[in-house]
């Protein structure tokens, strides 16, 4: 089983390491240069604001901030282990008949599912670290300014990556078992890995656990309004009234036309608006996750996916079982 | 065969259903197959030939019935019971982009038993290239890759699924011939299906008919060919006296009629009695379930 699968998913592994390599070169060019322009302000991270150490570190992230977003992209990267890995792994075996060459062999349905599903299983997951290592190296300095929580950084390291990939080869493994058809298989997979990656970062990730809420009085922090340090991942912020109530967006909108009108809004201590605030008993707040919870979330959201991986392999293996013996 | 030695394959009441809304593919089948014969399978297209065969090496599971090998009942969870059984599928499937050499080290890597030499020497005497990958190879080509495949396992039992249906006449007459070559050296039961009675006239001496999904005929040619007589008499298009009618044909002043008779039962003196080439037998199953279809 092992020279088998090789020999099936040779190709697929020298295209990723294609992709890895492409991928890779521009990384390691500019990530030698972001280091470079690093290293002058490295003893800044974390200093205090205003200064002249503070503005040099604005003005690295200035240049290199736009950086790291370009890895946005690598969002969808594990669906490609569906797409092209999952999709035609049993898919194809329907489509052209195979699996009656397979299944007529001296192995038993359950060692060349078992064979077949760990070792391509195994070999996405080693890809998905290789690409990782190369983004988390990548991300070095971004990482020491901006922490680790916000979604660029979160979703390419730890084991975000293996993690979302798992699920996508299974989600195309399954597809390719129930419609037996590589190509819309294929279609099917890309859509689905899209409807589960998106919502579950922008709806399940800042509710992992409880964020930190964190209030201002108007009156008496003059840095009204503060977040915390830059690494911890702020998911909300806004008013709350005397009796810890959030006001709306709606409301909030309706405080500031109030003051400003339609003039220019300034905000900061001191301001319009900060007195309004302080004479109607409202407060700042701040939600966040601190950076520190970095390996909890890796751990819950690959603790998801994998789960999700484990449920529909499980499917596809019972689908293959009922059809067959 | 000693008396002793149990059937190559035997079903009871095997029954498939594709969903229950559908109707029955295959049902009430109740065969007996002996070992160390070559077994024809014919019936009209989606008569349930492939969903018999899917159904005997255990790549279908039944709806109904049970399926036993060599006395044993039917399993696919045993490494063993796996060897017993060589499979060619209709349409020959193949890893498109292996190369011959890439499919008989998929046979050695996935059979204990494979005999790698034998297959390899198989190719080579069909000048098949090992290097060239499936997808490359003609039909016949794959076909005889298949059936290398298949025979190197060293099955106890052959199963083909219209081995020859997409080959050209020359291809079919060599599969053909390679098959019954290779059953002629060595202990093995074949049961293969076609529509395409005259190739397995050459090479069955068991013959099952399926029609709509039931057995209709079924034993050793040679009983069959004497159980069946074609009457020739002056035409008479009320036929229905006759015993074990199957089919009457009509011609201007004749009427041909084949009788499903016991051999040496007594005919009336109109009647001139011949004998049925199995070809004739076959097709008259085959026509007469078409009118009677019609007729319903």
């Amino acid at each position: 089983m092992l020279w088998l699968t090789w020999r099936q998913h040779r190709a697929e592994l020298a295209g990723a390491a294609i992709l890895l390599a492409l991928a890779a070169v521009p990384l390691i060019l500019t990530g030698h240069t972001m280091r470079a322009a690093f290293d002058g302000v490295a003893g800044c991270a974390g200093a205090a604001p205003g200064g002249a150490c503070a503005d040099r570190l604005n003005a690295f992230l200035g240049g290199y901030a736009d950086w790291g977003r370009q890895l946005t992209w690598v969002l969808l990267l594990p669906a490609a282990a569906g797409v092209f890995v999952g999709a035609p792994l049993l898919g194809r075996e329907f489509e052209h008949g195979t699996w009656k060459l397979a299944f007529t062999q001296t192995v038993t349905r359950t060692r060349w599912l078992t064979a077949k599903l760990a070792l391509v299983g195994l070999g996405v997951v080693a890809v998905a670290a290789a690409f990782t290592a190369v983004f988390t190296w990548w991300r070095a300095p971004l990482d020491a300014v901006g922490g680790r929580m916000a979604p660029e950084a979160f979703n390419v390291e730890g084991v975000n990556l293996p993690a979302a990939a798992l699920f996508a080869l299974a989600a195309g493994t399954l597809a390719g078992v129930v419609l037996r058809r590589t190509v819309s298989a294929m279609a099917v997979t890309l859509v689905a890995f899209v409807a589960v990656r998106v919502p579950v970062e922008l709806y399940a990730r800042p509710r992992y656990q409880a964020p930190v809420l964190l209030t201002a009085d108007p009156v008496t922090d003059d840095d009204a309004g503060w977040i915390g340090a830059p690494s911890d991942w702020v998911i909300g912020d806004g008013y709350l009234d005397g009796t810890g109530r959030r006001l709306s967006e709606q409301e909030e909108l309706g405080i500031i036309s109030e003051v400003y009108g339609d003039g220019t809004s300034v905000y900061g201590p001191g301001t319009a608006i900060e007195r309004y605030l302080a004479e109607h008993g409202l407060r700042h707040y701040t939600e966040y996750h601190p950076a520190s919870r970095f390996w909890t979330f890796q751990l819950i959201e690959a603790g998801l996916y994998a789960g999700l991986a484990g449920l529909l392999l499980g499917a596809a293996v019972w689908l293959i079982r009922r059809r067959t013996t | 065969m000693s008396a002793g030695a149990p059937e190559a394959l035997r079903t009871a009441a095997l029954g498939k259903r594709y969903g229950r809304r559908r109707a029955w593919a295959l049902r009430d089948c109740t065969i007996e197959l002996p070992q160390g014969r070559i077994i024809g399978l014919v019936g009209a297209n989606g008569a349930g030939k492939s969903t018999l065969l899917h159904l005997v090496i255990g790549l279908l599971k039944p709806t109904e019935g049970t399926v036993w090998l060599f006395g044993e009942p039917l399993r696919t969870d045993q490494p063993a019971a796996l060897a017993q059984v060589g499979f060619v599928a209709q349409d020959h499937p193949l890893y498109r982009g292996f190369t011959v050499a890439d499919l008989l080290r998929l046979g050695r890597a996935l059979n204990p038993r494979f005999d790698h030499a034998a297959a390899r020497r198989r190719v080579a005497e069909l000048d098949i290239p090992m290097n060239r990958r499936a997808g490359a190879l003609s039909g016949g080509q794959q076909a005889q890759v298949a059936l290398a495949l298949a025979l190197a396992k060293q099955p106890r039992i052959l199963v083909l699924d219209e081995p020859v249906a997409s080959l050209d006449p020359l291809a079919r007459r060599e599969f053909m011939q390679a098959l019954v070559d290779a059953v002629a050296s060595r202990d093995l039961t074949v049961l293969l299906s076609s529509h395409v009675v005259a190739e397995l006239e050459r090479v069955c001496d068991h013959l099952i008919l399926l029609q709509a999904g039931r057995v209709r005929l079924a034993g050793a040619v040679d009983d069959l060919l004497d159980d069946h007589r074609l009457l020739v008499g002056p035409r008479r298009d009320d036929a229905a006296p006759v015993d074990g009618l199957i089919a009457a044909t009509h011609g201007q002043r004749h009427s041909n009629l084949l009788v499903r008779q016991p051999a040496g039962a007594a005919t009336h003196p109109a009647w001139e009695a011949h004998p049925v080439a199995l070809e004739e037998l076959v097709v008259a199953y085959l026509e007469h379930a078409h009118t009677t279809d019609r007729q319903v």
